[in-house]
């Protein structure tokens, strides 16, 4: 997965690395290369990964532009759409977050050029790390859920998971899942590349408008997943809990007392959308659960 | 003894000019598959953004020899198994000018580097050089195909004739 995409000559100072435990790589032209194991960074040496800047390795205009190369499959017209949108999904679920210059057509972004940064995300499985929440989200049907973290500490992990879970336990609930970055099911060519349970049907790439309007009318889904959401998908919200249909969502947010802040949220707090809340972070690694609301925010006995 | 060696002498002028004649019919034959793979990579990334390993995957089924030959090692390239100098110099192509072939890896090397559009551009750049020397490549063929056959046939013959 990982060995497709970095150049041969690359993948020599890859030998000494747990490969399997890293869930993220950064390359930014010229600067040392850092590994992320958990909440923990690195800089890649000869000797593997070290805490020692002196010894890490460089990231040099070419390797960035072969490990670009790579991960477009030598075809960059074929992911330009990607492209455009600052990241590119990769054969085996990586996605790889793109820096670099924008060039404009009117007023929107056309695409990217001269790329000097790749954030590489290798997305991990975490079967099991759902179970703890699963009777929480629960009355007579599943009930609308808002999962809120800040970056990094396991949302979509989280999501994931509660899909499998759904699947494993045989919930047969007809799942429209809203992919609008790859991230959750991490399709490549059609295909999901992470295990999302039986019962999903994926619509990825496309804005959550869309998917949501159009997958109602279509696909008649019992519950709608998406990631990230924003104010302005609240009226897709709105519209689809009218409809019937359950939601699985998650926000970015420091914590509860953060999302309450934010512009756009207080409608969807005062409105009772969601009847459930769960606040993750890092603090024991990415996925902790610091707590379950209700509709109302206050903390579920958990 | 005598006719043996003239047997010899013919065969070897026959043997020539059969052997111009081919390099002729190569230079076409190599122009014919490249104006059609422009083409078919054209479409496939016009319409379906088809990626180039698999396009030139496609395009090895239904070639000459030597133009597979040459994707072969392209596609060693697209996997990074050898690098852009390597590959220049692996796919020798000893009926092109250097010009020509420089002109032919240019056109290989960037391929895939750019969004539809400018990729289009590019090949459709290409295709009409390509073409071009498509339609040299026929003249000459048919021009001096059988012309080298017949005069070199010819000189076995008079060589025949005057040494018997």
């Amino acid at each position: 997965m990982i060995e497709t995409l970095f150049p041969q000559y690359f993948l020599k100072s890859l030998d000494k690395v747990p490969i399997e435990k890293v869930t993220e790589i950064r390359l930014r032209l010229n600067k040392k290369i850092v590994m992320s194991i958990g909440n923990k960074s690195y800089y890649l040496s000869t000797d593997g990964l070290t805490g020692n800047n002196n010894k890490a390795i460089v990231a040099d205009k070419l390797l960035i532009d072969d490990t670009f190369k790579r991960a477009c499959e030598n075809s960059v017209y074929a992911y330009a759409d990607q492209i455009k949108n600052g990241f590119i999904t990769t054969k085996g679920g990586i996605r790889i977050g793109l820096a670099g210059e924008g060039v404009y057509d009117r007023s929107a972004v056309k695409t990217l050029k001269n790329i000097d940064s790749l954030s590489i995300r290798i997305p991990r499985q975490v079967n099991g790390c759902a179970m703890p929440i699963m009777n929480y989200l629960f009355s007579t049907e599943f009930l609308n859920t808002l999962i809120i973290s800040p970056p990094g500490a396991g949302k979509t992990t989280l999501i994931r998971d509660i899909l499998r879970t759904l699947s494993e336990k045989n919930y047969c609930y007809n799942i429209l899942l809203v992919d609008e970055r790859f991230e959750i099911a991490n399709c490549f060519n059609g295909e999901p590349t992470l295990d999302v349970g039986n019962f999903c049907d994926i619509l990825s790439g496309v804005k959550k408008e869309y998917g949501f309007e159009n997958g109602i009318r279509a696909l008649r889904p019992d519950i709608i997943v998406t990631d990230e959401l924003s104010p302005a998908d609240y009226s897709a919200v709105q519209n689809a809990v009218s409809c019937g249909v359950s939601i699985l969502a998650s926000a970015h947010a420091k914590d509860v007392e953060d999302l309450r802040l934010k512009d756009g949220f207080e409608t969807i707090l005062k409105n009772k959308i969601f009847k459930r809340f769960v606040a993750l972070s890092s603090r024991e690694g990415p996925g902790t659960i610091e707590n379950i609301y209700d509709e109302n925010l206050r903390v579920i006995n958990y | 003894m005598k006719i043996i060696l003239l047997s010899v002498v013919f065969v070897c002028c026959i043997l020539i000019g059969l052997g111009i004649g081919n390099y002729f019919k190569k230079r076409r034959d190599f122009y014919v598959d490249v104006c059609n793979f422009c083409d078919y990579s054209s479409t496939q990334i016009s319409f379906a953004l088809k990626k180039i390993n698999e396009i030139v995957n496609d395009a090895k089924c239904n070639c000459q020899k030597e133009f597979f030959d040459y994707l072969a090692t392209y596609e060693k390239y697209l996997t990074g198994e050898i690098d852009a100098e390597d590959y220049i110099k692996a796919t020798k192509i000893n009926f092109l000018t250097q010009e020509e072939k420089a002109e032919l890896d240019g056109m290989f090397l960037s391929l895939g580097q750019m969004n539809r559009d400018e990729e289009l551009e590019k090949i459709a750049i290409c295709k009409k050089n390509f073409g071009v020397k498509k339609s040299v490549c026929f003249e000459k063929f048919t021009k001096y195909n059988n012309l080298y056959f017949k005069l070199f046939f010819l000189l076995g013959l008079a060589t025949i004739v005057i040494f018997l």
